[in-house]
């Protein structure tokens, strides 16, 4: 699969914020998760991922952690607040609108 | 050192205009994403040192990748602007305290008169000792230490200009008739100077430390507002008032609390609402200002203020006109989140991702 960056970028707010409703996860494990559950289309610039999450967290939609990892250094995990729950399905509805449209357009194309 | 660690010396050193504190845990952090995809190599059957190179390679380029941290965490910076219109103000209220012989125009005596006297009960000598040997001193010179070592040059600034203009107003603007020791001037300049000079670079870093939290930026600023609004009221109804001083005061450092605000809304540590609420609160005050030495003063006094009946002019016209600004820029409201383009996809961010 081919991935445009451009659509990458645009979407990976949402993405997180999915992902975050899902369980608490740190930076890395957010990666890995987009990574896998996407067969390999949405690989983020690992610098990349953390002012997203900092400026998230700042914003009131994530709240972050630090837990201790028995023999391993301790991670940072983020939790998706009240707000960012409201923030998820307001870009959920818009996402779904958006892809809808573009459907409609792209199949009345093809007829 | 390793890869890892050379790698996040590198990284912090883009981190400095962030608060320290913030810094440390980004790093931290980095360390524990590098390490965690650094050993996920390595299991995988790659050579340690190469795992390590690849993995800090993953990370990004490390001045780019701060840029973005900075960037992402505007609630922890202390931006430039901010720290330069804080020195700024620092050195202007210095200018003018030193303009009138070093005596403030909100000064020691008019802050005991009006506030610490009657709470007190103190005469005014052992009062005036007290405030000014047992706590201004030692309070000035402890908060100068502290902001000294990221502020230092705040600290600096207003002593140095300080100094120079002493030294300009004995050279070159004295009469010829005011006979004023030198070394009286230099001990009375060492004595006020210095130490309100440390107690304002000591505020203005510690305003500076609590404007930068967004959260904190509308009570702190009504707090110090509230402050600077008791103790020009203090001083003008204590009967120490100069309205030509509060004058003054108000045309060279209102404009200075107006680019910290529109600084703070750039930077982003002030809200929209805080923004309109600051400036709001500091245009009614700077209208009380003018409106009150009419009350306060009587006699004599009161005639006094047609000498500062352009500048009391101007500062009303200025307050005025924040308030209508303030209010249309409350009404110019954004569009709220929901009322949004509905065929719009998520926005780009614009912020890595």
């Amino acid at each position: 699969m081919r991935s445009d960056p451009q659509l990458v970028k645009g979407t990976v707010r949402l993405l997180v914020l999915r992902l975050l409703d899902q369980e608490p996860m740190y930076g890395y494990q957010m990666i890995q998760h987009l990574k896998d559950r996407s067969e390999g289309y949405f690989r983020l610039g690992e610098g990349a991922l953390y002012p997203l999450l900092h400026e998230m967290e700042e914003q009131g939609f994530l709240r972050a952690e630090w837990r201790d990892q028995e023999g391993r250094p301790r991670r940072r995990y983020y939790h998706l607040t009240a707000r960012g729950r409201k923030e998820l399905a307001r870009r959920l509805e818009t996402w779904e609108d958006f892809t809808r449209a573009v459907d409609l357009v792209v199949e009345a194309s093809r007829v | 050192m390793s890869e890892i660690d050379d790698y996040l010396v590198q990284l912090r050193s883009h981190l400095g205009d962030l608060d320290p504190r913030r810094a440390e845990e980004i790093v931290a952090e980095a360390r524990s994403h590098l390490e965690a995809r650094a050993a996920e190599l390595r299991s995988g059957g790659m050579p340690a040192d190469e795992a390590t190179a690849r993995a800090v390679g993953a990370f990004g380029n490390p001045q780019q990748v701060g840029r973005d941290l900075l960037r992402g965490n505007a609630r922890h910076r202390h931006p430039s602007t901010l720290r330069a219109v804080a020195a700024l103000a620092v050195a202007l209220a210095h200018v003018v305290a030193l303009d009138r012989f070093m005596n403030s125009p909100i000064g020691r005596d008019h802050l005991i008169t009006g506030v610490i006297m009657p709470l007190t009960g103190l005469g005014w000598g052992p009062a005036a000792a007290l405030v000014e040997y047992g706590v201004f001193i030692p309070v000035s010179i402890l908060i100068g230490m502290i902001g000294g070592r990221r502020f230092w040059w705040i600290a600096a600034a207003p002593v140095v200009i300080g100094t120079v203009w002493f030294w300009a107003t004995v050279l070159f603007r004295l009469p010829p008739h005011v006979e004023i020791h030198w070394g009286a001037r230099l001990i009375r300049f060492a004595v006020h100077a210095v130490p309100r000079g440390a107690l304002l670079a000591g505020l203005g870093w510690l305003g500076s430390r609590l404007l930068t939290r967004r959260s904190f930026g509308l009570p702190i600023a009504v707090i110090c507002a509230s402050i600077v609004a008791a103790l020009w009221l203090a001083a003008l109804t204590a009967g120490g008032g100069r309205p030509w001083d509060h004058g003054m005061l108000t045309v060279f450092v209102l404009p200075v609390i107006v680019l910290l605000l529109v600084a703070g809304r750039r930077d982003r540590w002030l809200s929209r609402e805080g923004l309109i609420a600051s400036a709001s609160a500091l245009c009614a005050i700077g209208l009380l200002f003018v409106i009150a030495p009419v009350f306060a003063f009587s006699g004599e006094d009161r005639w006094a203020l047609r000498d500062a009946q352009p500048m009391l002019t101007v500062v009303a016209v200025a307050c005025i006109a924040g308030l209508v600004a303030a209010l249309a820029y409350y009404r110019a409201a954004p569009p709220s989140p929901a009322s949004a383009s509905p065929s719009a996809p998520s926005p780009p961010s614009g912020k890595g991702g």
